[in-house]
């Protein structure tokens, strides 16, 4: 996904767009092009996350076209105050977050993603984005052009380029729900890459067990499109959620089903710094967040 | 035309007054820097220059400034502090400003306005107050360290040295300060007198002329809670006046 933003950046940046990117000193290979090309316009701060932001900050105050670009705790948690200052000051920056969940798996939980969702979405006047895959990511980018409010996105290094119906695409919208798959049983909501999981459980209890699913794909944490997610569990026999995080959608989901009545099954990752490590795939399996073990906790919950 | 003394007694005076009716903390605060807001309004700046107040704490001078320059309407400097009011006891206002309250924020975000305009070959300084306390924080040090390497001769940051922080003595010593923004590449300089705003518009002018690539660290030697009986003591920094 970074390569993809990186891409799309040095398109513009090649089409005459004057827009600047900013590293936390990351991003080795990524931004290789942009660097030799445009010098000017990418800056490499250093290993200071905090003035990156504010620097971001004062330049987008100035009318400057901002991105900034770190590992998602990095630009998340050790600059938490500076984001706040520049929603405070609505200065329009744009924050690129790579890491979700156990994105970076060996690393150790210093450089996880678990609990970001709900500490980016908690600050006032912030989008905040997840996007499942490289194509969404893309159009994502291209929307917010349109938006003149601090933007942040987190992303995945692991990720497929698309992984549901071109037409579906199209209609992608910021804060409004991708509906991805449709169904009459059971809502599964998810977000990110995990997204690809979410439409492989429907798969198997289509084929399996005969259930049919409606997937949401919440590419944008804030604003939540609690209506279609309120309005599509309705009457539903379960609502699941499948998330690369410690709860956080889960419990928006909760609150945008509460009225409907309807019983919501988390998939998650455990509320804990690991301290063992493995492979993603590894890890992900041991957090039961595997295409098997969620049908197979659904199927003993109906 | 008034003198820039005249106008700090005026404005002196207001902000006692004020701070007395409404028992507001941070007097002390805003006394020892309104003499550099004061020569930098008055006498300083230009129409190509901008001005964060990055101690945000003293909020009260900066507004009693702007209100004296017309920048902030009657009406909106009188409500200030009762129920409804647009200003709090931390910058948020007049629009256009950088607002702030947190410390350590003021001189990162005038580095990236000081970049921008270097960047766009547009003339003018970017001034940031900061108190002698904030250069503790880690971002204040972050944006110290990095200003040389972008060449920020625009960008300048005026320490009101008053040798208090909120709960002790300032803990950097004004010698030290000298040289760590020495060795991270800053031209320094003193004023000595930071209560007296003549001598600090003559500082800032000169400094402001110097045309350099390096950015410019002024530390200026004030008092806190200048003008008020007991100036000088901690008690100015949040005890209300009498």
């Amino acid at each position: 996904m970074r390569k993809t933003i990186a891409n799309y950046l040095l398109e513009r940046l090649r089409g005459g767009r004057e827009l600047f990117l900013i590293s936390g000193d990351l991003g080795f290979h990524n931004f290789d092009e942009i660097r030799r090309e445009f010098p000017t316009n990418f800056i490499n701060i250093g290993v200071a996350e905090q003035l990156m932001v504010s620097v971001a900050t004062g330049m987008a105050l100035w009318g400057k076209e901002i991105y900034c670009y770190s590992i998602l705790p990095f630009i998340s948690f050790r600059d938490y105050e500076q984001i706040r200052m520049a929603c405070y000051n609505k200065a329009p920056i744009r924050l690129i977050g790579t890491g979700v969940g156990y994105d970076y798996d060996l690393s150790g939980a210093t450089h996880h993603g678990l609990e970001d969702a709900q500490a980016m979405t908690a600050i006032p006047g912030l989008v905040v984005l997840s996007p499942c895959d490289r194509k969404e990511t893309r159009l994502l980018m291209e929307r917010i052009e349109e938006i003149n409010e601090p933007v942040f996105i987190r992303t995945s290094r692991s990720c497929e380029d698309m992984l549901y119906d071109e037409s579906a695409y199209g209609q992608l919208e910021v804060g409004k729900a991708a509906h991805i798959r449709k169904g009459s049983d059971i809502l599964i909501v998810t977000t990110g890459i995990v997204t690809k999981i979410a439409l492989e459980v429907a798969e198997m209890l289509k084929s399996s067990v005969g259930r049919s699913c409606d997937v949401l794909n919440m590419h944008t944490l804030k604003p939540f499109d609690m209506e279609t997610v309120g309005g599509l569990a309705k009457g539903k026999k379960l609502v699941v959620t499948i998330e690369e995080n410690n709860g956080w959608l889960e419990k928006l989901v909760s609150t945008a089903c509460n009225a409907t009545g309807v019983h919501v099954l988390a998939f998650k990752l455990p509320d804990e710094y690991v301290e063992v490590v493995g492979k993603r795939d590894w890890m992900l399996e041991k957090a039961g967040l595997t295409t098997k073990s969620i049908c197979d906790r659904i199927n003993r919950t109906l | 035309m008034d003198s820039l003394q005249m106008i700090s007694d005026e404005l002196r005076g207001k902000i006692i007054g004020i701070h007395r009716e409404h028992k507001l903390p941070h007097t002390g605060s805003d006394l020892s820097c309104l003499d550099i807001m004061v020569a930098l309004y008055f006498k300083v700046m230009k129409d190509d220059d901008y001005f964060i107040l990055s101690k945000g704490h003293a909020a009260h001078a900066f507004y009693a400034v702007m209100h004296r320059k017309g920048l902030i309407r009657d009406d909106v400097y009188s409500d200030a502090f009762k129920d409804g009011s647009l200003l709090a006891e931390h910058v948020t206002y007049p629009k256009n400003y950088v607002k702030t309250g947190s410390l350590g924020h003021g001189l990162p975000i005038g580095f990236g306005i000081a970049l921008a305009k270097k960047l766009d070959n547009e003339g003018g300084n970017v001034y940031v107050l900061l108190s002698d306390g904030e250069v503790g924080e880690g971002s204040t040090m972050e944006a110290m360290m990095q200003a040389q390497r972008f060449g920020l001769g625009n960008l300048i940051a005026i320490v009101d040295y008053n040798g208090w922080q909120a709960y002790d003595r300032t803990l950097v010593s004004i010698k030290d300060l000298h040289e760590i923004s020495k060795s991270m590449n800053w031209d320094v300089g003193y004023i000595k007198e930071g209560n007296n705003p003549d001598a600090v518009a003559e500082a800032l002018e000169s400094a402001g002329r110097n045309g350099g690539s390096k950015p410019i660290m002024l530390l200026s030697e004030t008092i806190l809670g200048k003008g008020l009986p007991n100036e000088g003591t901690l008690e100015t920094h949040y005890d209300p006046p009498k």
